[in-house]
């Protein structure tokens, strides 16, 4: 509710300044108007949704569709109530249809409703992904991609963006922008455009303005979602706060990121959070949002509403979190076919069972007890980003170059791995780590590893700092289903509050 | 194991005199320093970093630790040598610090080490750099990371490579 209202602000401040104003001294407070439903939906075919339009000075709207369907309202029906609109959807033509449905005062204040037309007895919340080496010219191993609408607000001037990386360890959709329609920057209190820096555990980085994007993901719709578009700064250097190993890190072309963009589906409401906000006497951190004004980029506050969120947190109902599905993996395997579903708990595609359910701390991790080496890792997490374990064990053999940063054992390595929750949950699972060169050079044609690791740090962390975790890569999810949950957002009946995650090995298709 | 440039803290009262005397120490003359810099040479390098940061020093007799909390809430430990001199720097909180201004005169070896590292191929994934006169690591994820680097070949006698943390 209150991102929409944000978002029908934003479109009557920006009418009230298009009109010029003149230097008027009474200054009117501008006229908003409140769709129900408010938030993005998908619509059967065939059907109709009545939507009801409030004006905050009671005026009269009037009522245009864009896109697919056709609307009835007053001036059709004239036994229709004022302010009332009829939408009709279209019958099912072979694939989704989009449409937009605008109610709009004589005074220029508008809000929008975005729809998607689906067919009858179909899940709007399940999109395919597949692990296919991505769309780059070097294969991107152990990642799974799928494809996003993103369409310029309250229009259906959309773009199917392909080769999209599905990653449950970052939060946000981050798009190159060459790919993207044209987006409506957001901008600061001072009016100048937010930028951001997102940096990854590899120093790694990507660049880009932050911008207002309508995003479907088959029948579910993001609206005026604040996503990041991928591009260097015109004009301006990236500082070297942001830039942690010198421009070659810089992640801002296809190739770079072997990707067209990242979808962030982890288990925060937004990328940075609290410490992005304005706070009286505080600083703006390095390395997040930044302002490029006279002759330089510095760290700059972005409100939550501001910063790149979560894409699932603004679709109408299944916004608590996602299950992600891939097949089952040994040694390796070439392309592979999976499932994104959007919700826990809110389909009948979607529900848990009796799963095990890790809770998870402040910083996102859950503890694991690695037998091998006797170590408790405090900060561990799950994260589709990754396309490997990666763990803390100076006796397993690393790579040579090109396979730096992957393991090499002799022989493959047993794992006994237990992951203990915050609630005390726990499970042990039995992983093996092959030579990483040995399958990767082998198997040419292959874009599935099952026994791929590499490691993370060399420090004890007996008292919990350093590199202290076990990242469940790529490889944990072949074969399983698992679920995450948001922080912040509603659970399902009977389970913990979010952030959590659960799995099962055994789960129909959606 | 327990940390030899930590123990100070925690083992007896005198060093906790001693912690009293060192804090006051640093807070009046703040500093920031390098990987491989004398922190006498760079007191006014704290500034740059983190201007509304705290600072907080213990000493022992085979190095000593500052801890400097940056505004964005990540705390950096700076491991000096007895005379001075940083061996190591650790780091842990919601953004990395920056880079250019922990490892200085290290930087541009480390950006080719790990440009390198990463061109092999397409993903994230931690970073392990490990060359003879220097070592990198950094791991995490968005809003919790960690990472340490160190000279091996600067280490003070007793104080081993897992000590930086």
């Amino acid at each position: 509710m209150r991102r929409v209202a944000f978002g029908i602000i934003l479109v009557s401040l920006a009418l009230a300044a298009g009109c010029g104003g003149g230097g008027s001294a009474s200054s009117k407070v501008p006229a908003t108007v409140t769709l129900t439903p408010s938030v993005g939906r998908s619509i059967n075919a065939g059907s109709t949704l009545t939507i009801n339009a409030a004006a905050s000075d009671g005026s009269l709207v009037t009522w245009t569709v864009s896109g697919a369907g056709t609307l009835a309202n007053a001036t059709q029906l004239p036994n229709q109530p004022p302010n009332v609109a009829t939408y009709l959807a279209p019958s099912f033509t072979g694939q989704n249809a989009y449409a937009v449905v605008t109610a709009t005062t004589a005074s220029g204040a508008s809000a929008y409703l975005p729809l998607t037309v689906v067919p009858f007895n179909v899940f709007g919340n399940v999109q395919g992904v597949s692990v296919d080496g991505g769309p780059s010219s070097h294969s991107y191993p152990n990642a799974a991609f799928t494809s996003v609408d993103v369409c310029t607000t309250g229009s259906t001037n959309c773009k199917t963006i392909n080769g999209i990386l599905v990653d449950t360890g970052t939060v946000g959709l981050r798009i190159l922008a060459s790919a993207l329609p044209t987006l409506t920057p957001v901008k600061d209190s001072s009016g100048d455009i937010l930028n951001e820096c997102f940096q990854f555990e590899d120093q790694s980085y990507i660049w880009g303005q932050v911008e207002l994007a309508d995003v479907r993901i088959n029948g579910e719709i993001a609206a005026s979602l604040p996503i990041q578009a991928i591009a260097d700064p015109s004009g301006y250097s990236i500082p070297s706060d942001c830039a942690a190993t010198g421009t070659e890190g810089d992640k801002d072309s296809l190739d770079a990121l072997g990707a067209n963009g990242i979808l962030g589906i982890g288990v925060e409401p937004q990328d940075c959070g609290a410490a992005c906000v304005a706070a009286a006497g505080a600083t703006p951190p390095g390395a997040a949002y930044y302002t490029c004004t006279g002759g330089s980029c510095t760290a700059a506050f972005a409100s939550l509403a501001q910063q790149v969120n979560h894409p699932a947190t603004f679709f109408g109902i299944d916004n608590n979190g996602t299950v992600l599905q891939l097949p089952s993996v040994s040694g390796s395997a070439g392309n592979l076919t999976g499932f994104l579903t959007f919700g826990v708990g809110t389909q009948s595609n979607n529900q848990i069972g009796t799963q095990t359910i890790f809770t998870l701390d402040a910083n996102d991790n859950f503890t694991v007890k690695l037998s091998e080496t006797g170590q408790t890792l405090t900060s561990s997490f799950l994260d589709s980003g990754s396309n490997a374990f990666f763990f803390p064990d100076d006796a397993i053999t690393t790579c040579a170059s090109p396979y730096a940063l992957f393991f090499c054992p002799a022989a493959p390595i047993s794992l006994t791995v237990t992951s203990i929750g915050v609630n005390k949950s726990q499970d042990t699972n039995y992983f093996t780590i092959d030579n990483a060169s040995d399958l990767l050079t082998n198997n040419p044609g292959d874009v599935a590893f099952s026994g791929l690791g590499g490691p993370n740090g060399t420090g004890l962390c007996s008292d919990g700092t350093g590199a202290c975790s076990f990242i469940f890569g790529v490889p944990f999810f072949y074969g399983r289903t698992i679920f995450t949950t948001v922080r912040g957002q509603s659970p399902p009946i009977n389970t913990p509050a979010a952030p959590w995650w659960a799995y099962t090995t055994s789960f129909p298709a959606p | 194991m327990k940390n030899p440039c930590r123990e100070k803290i925690y083992s007896n009262s005198s060093s906790a005199q001693i912690r009293i005397v060192l804090l006051l120490t640093f807070l009046s003359l703040p500093a920031f320093a390098s990987l491989g810099g004398d922190l006498s040479s760079v007191e006014s390098d704290r500034m740059k970093i983190a201007p509304s940061s705290t600072t907080s020093a213990v000493q022992h007799d085979s190095c000593s630790v500052q801890e400097i909390t940056e505004a964005s809430g990540t705390v950096v430990r700076e491991y000096l040598t007895p005379a001075g001199r940083v061996f190591g720097v650790a780091w842990q909180g919601p953004f990395t610090p920056d880079m250019h201004q922990i490892l200085g005169a290290y930087f541009d070896r480390y950006s080719s080490a790990a440009n390198e590292a990463r061109s092999g191929y397409l993903g994230h994934r931690p970073l392990d750099i490990r060359e003879p006169n220097l070592v990198v690591q950094s791991a995490g994820h968005m809003r919790a990371f960690s990472g340490r680097a160190y000279d091996p070949t600067l280490l003070p006698e007793g104080v081993s490579p897992n000590d930086v943390r």
